[in-house]
């Protein structure tokens, strides 16, 4: 907890960052090498869907860091109102972008998984259906952050639509599910343990080991940019 | 408490004095009705069936459209700044002045709504589950407005982004608005998702002031 407040401060953030970029990047290749490994060549075909089911091992972790962001940029832009609204706004600028690409991800592999299984690229399903409202969600955040010049009206407008979103995202999900639903149920968290084979949630976990080195990665390069970007603009104003 | 009647007062008269604006919606309104046989054909057993979303749909639109102007104008001519300077709770203030936007979007559509059930051949038993899902939703609609207002107030041109913010966390209302009327139209109890509406209403009537009035100042920093 002492390091969290410690984080918010740019100086310290810069330095963690220094630290934390290379092992961030060691572990994404690793894990991807050896999860890329098994999802390809060392895991068996499913018995129904055959060669296909591959496209889980980016699907699945895609869909895990794209809803994850979301949720850390609520928590983000929550914690943000009572300490320091700047570092907040920062942190939930960067991973925008990056979240929004991941449910892309999620959505694009998730297509492409439907028309050989479900023989449809599309359906209107509860889960997908969620998942395409969470990519506006992100799409809204990203347009009315980007309208702002101003950074610190920008950073509150932001902060209080990804708490309203964040409140929402239950009863979006709840009220979607009134339809019915074609996708698979919950595989993992769901009482009597994961419904998977070990042959196959291997790869999945070190793929989203993966996925979370990657996306840390990511979100705290462009931090670090958007940081240096403030400096300069603050240069110039002062010029 | 005689300031907020006296401020409602205000709004409703000034609802009032823009009659020529709410003509222009109402009209847009049955416009949007009237271009959907086009689009879909003049089958009335098809009609009759989509009738509540298309009806819903147009709702919608039309509320979208006069969201921006809900805090725009009084940002604008310095009305604002009073309500911000002012000894009431801004939390109350904001809360009237988008209570007297949803009384009158109310009482636009609960009038025009039966030219668009003719048009559209909407069942007669499903015309009150309609009006319901009206009175249940059209707050909803227009305290998320309300919100979206506040946080794009000092944006030019917001009203593609409003609609960008406010459309999705307004799904869950239009299904729940839908599969009432649907229900209705096969005689079966609707009152279920009528109470889910209501839930959600409830819970934005309480937060919906605060989250407003936490914007609008953060709109002035």
């Amino acid at each position: 907890m002492k390091m969290m407040w410690k984080l918010i401060s740019p100086p310290a953030f810069n330095r963690f960052a220094d630290k934390a970029l290379p092992l961030c990047a060691g572990g994404a290749v690793l894990a991807f090498a050896i999860g890329l490994y098994y999802a390809l060549f060392n895991s068996p075909p499913d018995y129904q869907q055959g060669e296909t089911v591959r496209i889980m091992y980016i699907h699945v972790p895609s869909a895990m860091i794209g809803m994850g962001i979301y949720v850390a940029m609520a928590a983000v832009a929550a914690i943000g109102f009572v300490s320091n609204p700047a570092m907040a706004d920062i942190f939930c600028v960067a991973a925008a972008p990056v979240g929004a690409v991941f449910v892309a991800l999620c959505l694009v592999t998730g297509s492409l998984w439907g028309e050989p299984t479900w023989g449809t690229w599309w359906v209107w399903d509860a889960r997908l259906t969620s998942v395409l409202i969470l990519f506006f969600l992100y799409c809204g955040y990203m347009a009315l952050r980007h309208s702002f010049d101003d950074d610190f009206r920008g950073s509150r407008a932001g902060a209080i639509l990804l708490l309203v979103g964040a409140v929402n995202i239950p009863i979006i999900k709840f009220s979607v599910k009134w339809w019915h639903t074609l996708h698979q149920g919950e595989t993992f968290f769901r009482p009597g343990g994961p419904s998977i084979a070990d042959s196959m949630l291997r790869p999945l976990l070190i793929m989203a080991l993966g996925f979370c080195f990657y996306a840390a990665l990511l979100v705290m390069l462009r931090m670090k940019t958007e940081l240096l970007a403030r400096r300069i603009e603050r240069a110039r104003d002062e010029e | 408490m005689t300031n907020i009647l006296t401020l409602l007062y205000h709004e409703l008269r000034l609802q009032i004095r823009q009659s020529a604006e709410w003509a222009s919606l109402v009209l847009f309104f049955i416009i949007v009705i009237v271009l959907t046989p086009f689009a879909l054909g003049p089958d009335p057993a098809i009609l009759s069936r989509l009738a509540p979303g298309l009806i819903w749909i147009a709702a919608l639109l039309m509320s979208l459209l006069s969201i921006d102007r809900l805090f725009v104008q009084d940002a604008r001519d310095g009305t604002l700044d009073m309500l911000l300077t002012s000894p009431v709770p801004l939390e109350l203030l904001a809360f009237v002045k988008v209570f007297a936007q949803i009384l009158a979007m109310l009482g636009a559509l609960v009038v025009i709504v039966f030219p668009a059930a003719l048009l559209l051949g909407l069942k007669a038993s499903v015309l009150p589950a309609l009006i319901a899902t009206f009175f249940l939703g059209i707050p909803t609609l227009g305290l998320l407005g309300g919100i979206a207002g506040a946080i794009t107030i000092g944006l030019a041109r917001n009203a593609a982004l409003i609609t960008l913010l406010l459309a999705p966390l307004f799904i869950p209302v239009l299904i729940f608005a839908v599969s009432a009327c649907d229900a209705a139209s096969m005689g079966a109890p609707y009152a279920q998702p009528l109470l889910f509406m209501a839930a959600i209403e409830a819970l934005l009537l309480s937060a919906a002031p605060f989250i407003i009035a936490a914007a609008l100042r953060g709109g002035q920093g």
